[in-house]
Parts: structure tokens; C-alpha cells; sequence
């Protein structure tokens, strides 16, 4: 009986070695996304002329003349990192449901009043702006018990940020602001 | 030895969780996009003439465009990568050329645009819009290539360009109703690279999705589906990445958890699996499955490592 646990367990480690190898395979390790290019953290802050945390008041669905269903979110801007905001800022966004019609694109988010998110931003039109390469320029914030607010950061960010995970949402916009020094853009 | 006990802890935990049965039982794998109603967004192919989903292409391409194909042969390949999935019914009827460029969501025209002017952003290759009623069922589907991209129509994968027939292909996946793969080696996964021409056929994840959405006769029959919940200390995990292999190591199929953190992967054909689940923490991450979020709300768990049962 006891020779059968053993072998038992042997093949269980053995299946327990071949899943890791086969989900160390199945990580992603490329650098560029097929809707979006997955940029560098310098790279996308470079295209924002604004980077913020902020918190989502209201977001409203519109139809333009041509029939396209968009969204406006209104954001209130609880911290810079680069840039500089009136306190809300409208940033459109690609989907959402008018009557019975509902649009989506996927790998673009939508945001919901509360949404707490560092928000990598760049103009659209007048106002308006938009979010640097739809996902990756839209990083929701949880607070973690213990931890406070964290972002979980792509690998793709690269740099101190090469390992993902989540990361202490300060960490992350100190670090922009250390790049918008470095860049001369501020 | 600490670090084998550790795991072993998590697979005894996961092996807990993940064998009490589902409570939803329409938990839809992520593969798909589902509508406000929570079910998958799909055409009603028998509505259709000759069952196929028609489409057309915009005339005007732009000079960011080049190689030794034309935009429309390679447009129609990525398009029949999918039609030769034997186990799916999904069919496409190319109608022709458009002299209009930009997308609308009304005209009924399930347009593909690789000379729009609209801008989707920095850093966005290609993005497809999905219109539906409540109930799921797609009326309007427009792709649109981001301008100014350097993509390249060659045979040859070029090195130094996007590959159009890789993420023509991907995008039509979404143009059925395919969600984002966390799977890397997928054609639905959102990233590639310069040069990468691998999502150009459909990998084992994509034709399951492709076949669940529009099974081919017996299908459904012939397959079966694993289904569970994932939790922690009792409490429901959102958002899992939920990975399904064949018990000798190849990557089958893959899901997300719902929010009450029930799992179901169907089609699987008769053998035998393990499971593991894992967050979902890049580079595929929460938001490059918005679509699926929406569709149930909620915001993703965190916190918590990989499990395998």
C-alpha cells in the first residue's frame, strides 16, 4: 500500500512538473500586442500628454450622426503624473448600449462610476481625449487589505516593471514622473 | 521540499474548490463576448443567405500597407482560416469592394476598412466592433485596421512589419464572436510581434470556440465540457484564468471564471485533463477581455497564486 502511495505520488509529481513546464510555455513572451503594441512603459508615456489616477463620475452613451455608439466617461482626477487636469476630464471610449443596440470592442474597456484607474491619456477631440493603446493605457486600481492601492502592472511595461504582478499604484506613477523627467516633457 | 509542500497545499485547496459543482450553468467560457444579458454574442446563421455572414472591403487602402498580396486575397485567407474548422459551421460570403471607408453601426454593412481615417488610438493595430441586440444576436460587425501602421501582405512574414493575414485573422475570430485567449499560442491572444505570422491558423483553443458558438452536426454530441468553481477560503474568484490540458501536456482550451467563480470549458473531446487556474495578470490581462467583464460586471480578484487540480 504504501509503495503504491509512493508510486502515486511520484506520477503526480511527474504531472505536476509537466504542467509547469507547459504553463511556463504557455506565458506570453512576445513584446507586441495584435490589437494593441504593447509598449514600454517610456514609450506609452511618451504618447500621454496626460497620466492620472482618477475615479470614474458618469459615464454617457452617445450616437453620432453617422450612427456610431461611443461613450463619454467623466473622470475626477485624484492624482499626476504627467500633465496637468481641470479636476475632470472626459475621455471616450469605444462601445456601449443605446436602446437595443449594443456595441463592444474587445480589449477596449468601459468604465463604471466608481471605477478607481491610472489612466494614460492623449487629445482625441478638443476636450475630449483618449486612452493610449485602449488597454494598456487603462490601469484599473484595487486596494488590497494591507497593501493599500495596487495596480497590476504587463511585463510588457518592461523595466523595474519586466516581472508583472501588482505593484503599489505610487510606485507606478512615481516612476512616470521619473520618466517625464528624464524625457523633458514636463 | 517546503516549496513541493506549499504547492501541494494549493493543489489540495484547488482540488476542494474546484470540485463543487458550478451554480451557473450558463458560466460561458471567455472565449466568447457576451452580450448585456450574459449570453454569447453570435450570428443566427440560418437568417443569412446561404448561411454565410457577408462582408466587404473599402476600396481606399492606405500606403501603410505593402507586400506581394493583394489587401483582399489576404482578407479572404484569414476569413477561411476559420471556414475549414470541420467541427464548426461558421461561413462567410465576400460581397465586394466598397467605395466607403469608415465604419457605421447601422447600415447592416459588416464592413472591413484598411483606409479609415479614424483614429483608434496610439499604439492600436486593429480593432473590431461588435454591434448586437440584448439578446446576443450580432447585426453589424466593422473591422478597422489602425492607420499608419506598417503592415505587410507578403506570403513571407516580414520582419520589420505587422503581418495583416495574422491579425486579419485574429479580428475575424472576434468578427464571430470570439473573445481575447490568455493563451499565448492562440490565434485570439492579444499579442504579437513584428514579423509573427503564427495567428494565422487557428490554434486548438480558437477552432473549440469557433465550434461551440456554431457546432457542425454531432459536435456537441460527440464532445463534453469540465466545469467547476473556483474558490478561496470559500469565497468566489472572478476572473480566473482557467486552463484546461491534455493530461500528457498539450494546452486544450482555456476560460475565466465568472463572478460567482463558476468555470465551463465545452467541446473537449472524450480523454483525459488536468486543470489549473491562475490570475489573470498579463501581459493578457482584465482589460484586454473587456468584453467579457461587461458582459458580467464586477471587477477581477486578486491575490491569490496558481492552482492545479
Amino acid at each position: 500500500m504504501r509503495r503504491a502511495r509512493r508510486s502515486d505520488r511520484a506520477r503526480f509529481r511527474g504531472r505536476l512538473l509537466l504542467l509547469l513546464v507547459v504553463s511556463a510555455l504557455a506565458l506570453p513572451v512576445r513584446a507586441s500586442a495584435l490589437t494593441v503594441a504593447a509598449m514600454p512603459l517610456e514609450e506609452m508615456t511618451g504618447y500621454a500628454t496626460l497620466v492620472v489616477r482618477a475615479r470614474c463620475i458618469d459615464r454617457q452613451v452617445t450616437r453620432s450622426p453617422d450612427g456610431r455608439i461611443e461613450s463619454l466617461a467623466r473622470f475626477t482626477v485624484l492624482e499626476e503624473a504627467k500633465g496637468s487636469a481641470t479636476g475632470v476630464v472626459t475621455v471616450r471610449q469605444l462601445g456601449g448600449r443605446i436602446e437595443d443596440r449594443e456595441l463592444v470592442v474587445p480589449g477596449a474597456p468601459l468604465s463604471e462610476p466608481g471605477d478607481d484607474v491610472v489612466l494614460f491619456l492623449e487629445p482625441y477631440d478638443g476636450e475630449v481625449l483618449g486612452v493610449v493603446g485602449l488597454a494598456l493605457g487603462y490601469m484599473p486600481v484595487a486596494v488590497l487589505p494591507g497593501s493599500g492601492a495596487a495596480v497590476r502592472v504587463a511585463r510588457t511595461l518592461g523595466g523595474s516593471f519586466a516581472s508583472g504582478g501588482v505593484r503599489p499604484v505610487t510606485e507606478l506613477l512615481e516612476r512616470v514622473r521619473g520618466i517625464v523627467t528624464q524625457q523633458g516633457t514636463r | 521540499m517546503r516549496r513541493l509542500l506549499a504547492t501541494l497545499a494549493a493543489v489540495l485547496s484547488a482540488a476542494l474548490s474546484v470540485s463543487v459543482p458550478a451554480t451557473r450553468a450558463d458560466a460561458y467560457a471567455f472565449l466568447y463576448v457576451p452580450s448585456s444579458q450574459g449570453v454569447p454574442r453570435r450570428w443566427n446563421l440560418p437568417e443569412l443567405a446561404d448561411g454565410r455572414v457577408p462582408w466587404v472591403i473599402a476600396a481606399a487602402v492606405g500606403g501603410n500597407v505593402t507586400g506581394d498580396r493583394s489587401p483582399l486575397d489576404v482578407v479572404s485567407a484569414a476569413f477561411a482560416s476559420w471556414e475549414v474548422v470541420t467541427s464548426s459551421t461558421i461561413a462567410f460570403g465576400f460581397q465586394g469592394t466598397t467605395g466607403a471607408r469608415e465604419r457605421s453601426a447601422r447600415d447592416g454593412v459588416n464592413l472591413v476598412t484598411l483606409g479609415a481615417q479614424e483614429s483608434l488610438g496610439s499604439g492600436v493595430l486593429a480593432a473590431t466592433f461588435l454591434t448586437s441586440d440584448a439578446a446576443g444576436k450580432l447585426v453589424d460587425v466593422d473591422i478597422v485596421f489602425g492607420r499608419g501602421i506598417a503592415f505587410s501582405t507578403s506570403v513571407s512574414a516580414d520582419p520589420g512589419s505587422y503581418d495583416l493575414e495574422a491579425i486579419a485573422t485574429h479580428e475575424v475570430g472576434h468578427f464571430l464572436g470570439l473573445e481575447h485567449s490568455g493563451l499565448s499560442r492562440a490565434t485570439m491572444v492579444p499579442f504579437s510581434d513584428r514579423g509573427d505570422a503564427h495567428q494565422r491558423t487557428p490554434e486548438s483553443d480558437d477552432r473549440i470556440g469557433a465550434s461551440v458558438l456554431y457546432p457542425a452536426d454531432g459536435f456537441l454530441a460527440g464532445t463534453g465540457a469540465l466545469a467547476g468553481r473556483i474558490t478561496i477560503a470559500g469565497a468566489p474568484v472572478f476572473l480566473s484564468h482557467v486552463v484546461v490540458a491534455n493530461v500528457n501536456g498539450p494546452i486544450v482550451a482555456s476560460t475565466l471564471s465568472a463572478p460567482d467563480g463558476s468555470y465551463r470549458v465545452e467541446g473537449l473531446a472524450p480523454d483525459v485533463y488536468v486543470v489549473y487556474a491562475e490570475p489573470l495578470d498579463g501581459p493578457v490581462a482584465p482589460g484586454n477581455v473587456s468584453g467579457f467583464r461587461a458582459g458580467f460586471g464586477g471587477n477581477p480578484s486578486t491575490g491569490y497564486g496558481t492552482f492545479f487540480h
